[in-house]
């Protein structure tokens, strides 16, 4: 490292801000440079002279007054967000809005259901007749299927009755 | 709405002031206030350098930590956080106020009474130290007023708040290298403008 590099980097050097390897390079080379030693020490001896700026205190009573302009500029919006911000996760309201989104739930689901069963009965009474007679008989066709696998109706001539009436 | 608790600034212990507060406890607001009010103050003045103004800002901060905290996530250490609100309400206030200069040789006016720029050193010095520190102080505050904006505030969160690079850059919302940049050049314009009180 040359001079010029070793004063170009002396103040990150000095807040001790530099990777390893270039701070050692930096000590070595201040041990053996008369004029970086000289510059890092003006460096140093400004950086002290920052501390002659010393901290005011501010007025008295400034927690008082900060409370006091609170309560006087809070807009509405703010008063409102901060009061539901406190409130809004109690497990009471949690609770309360729970059971309000279920009787809400069911109750969409109900007067949709009803919904669908006027219009079912609507549609069936503008069916033609015959189509009519065969949705009201559904449950039969369904049956006699399940019939010819009993044997005990055989015996009875039931099936040969239903096959009379089929056909 | 919970905090992920792997969220790293967990650790600062204002932040969880800070969130204690939020669950309405208002003692932690307050004690976060007493901690943090007289460094916000005093960074704001060396910014702004009008004590009125400084005060007001400082009040200005606090409410907006104050309505922040329904809302507060923590994203930053809470330090960062509020110098960051300080700095964008300074340099706000310097904007509007057209970067008029102030004379860094008048004292401060309170209520109508001039009061010393400083509190007298409690060490007890000389008349001719309290000079010379008075001097001093008004070399410093010229030549860090002289600074372009960004450098004067890596200056003073450095020197005055012992910010870490890594804080000063989420403070400017810039990089750690630009922090680097910015302290070196405003080092060496420091040294040069103290050079006479600095020589070896």
């Amino acid at each position: 490292m040359n001079c010029q590099d070793v004063q170009n980097l002396l103040p990150v050097f000095l807040d001790n801000e530099l990777p390893e390897d270039q701070k050692q390079d930096i000590q070595v080379h201040l041990t053996g440079c008369n004029a970086c030693r000289l510059e890092l020490q003006e460096y140093k001896r400004s950086w002290q002279m920052l501390e002659s700026w010393t901290d005011v205190e501010p007025e008295a009573g400034y927690i008082g007054r900060f409370w006091a302009e609170l309560s006087g500029r809070t807009p509405w919006p703010i008063k409102v967000r901060i009061w539901f911000g406190q409130r809004v996760f109690t497990p009471q309201l949690i609770a309360a809005t729970v059971v309000a989104v279920v009787f809400v739930v069911v109750g969409f689901l109900s007067v949709r259901n009803y919904v669908q069963i006027q219009e079912t009965e609507i549609l069936l009474t503008k069916l033609p007749a015959e189509e009519a007679e065969v949705v009201d008989n559904l449950e039969f066709v369904s049956d006699y299927e399940l019939l010819e696998d009993l044997d005990v109706l055989e015996d009875m001539e039931v099936l040969e009755t239903l096959e009379e009436i089929e056909s | 709405m919970s905090i992920p608790s792997d969220n790293p600034y967990l650790s600062d212990p204002d932040v969880l002031l800070m969130l204690e507060y939020q669950k309405g406890d208002k003692p932690s607001f307050e004690a976060l206030m007493r901690k943090y009010y007289v460094r916000v103050f005093n960074f704001i003045l060396r910014i702004v350098q009008r004590r009125d103004a400084a005060e007001d800002l400082t009040q200005e901060v606090f409410i907006k930590v104050y309505h922040a905290g329904s809302a507060y996530r923590p994203q930053a250490k809470f330090q960062t956080w509020v110098f960051t609100i300080a700095k964008n309400l300074a340099l706000n206030e310097l904007r509007r106020a057209g970067k008029t200069p102030v004379s860094l040789d008048a004292h401060f006016e309170y209520d109508g009474d001039e009061i010393p720029q400083q509190f007298e050193d409690k060490n007890s010095l000389s008349a001719d130290e309290k000079l010379v520190q008075k001097e001093t102080a008004r070399m410093v505050k010229d030549a860090v007023q002289s600074l372009p904006e960004s450098q004067r505030i890596a200056i003073i969160l450095r020197r005055y708040e012992d910010f870490s690079y890594a804080e000063i850059a989420e403070s400017l919302s810039c990089s750690v290298e630009a922090v680097k940049s910015l302290l070196s050049r405003a080092k060496e314009t420091l040294k040069k403008r103290l050079a006479e009180y600095v020589k070896i």
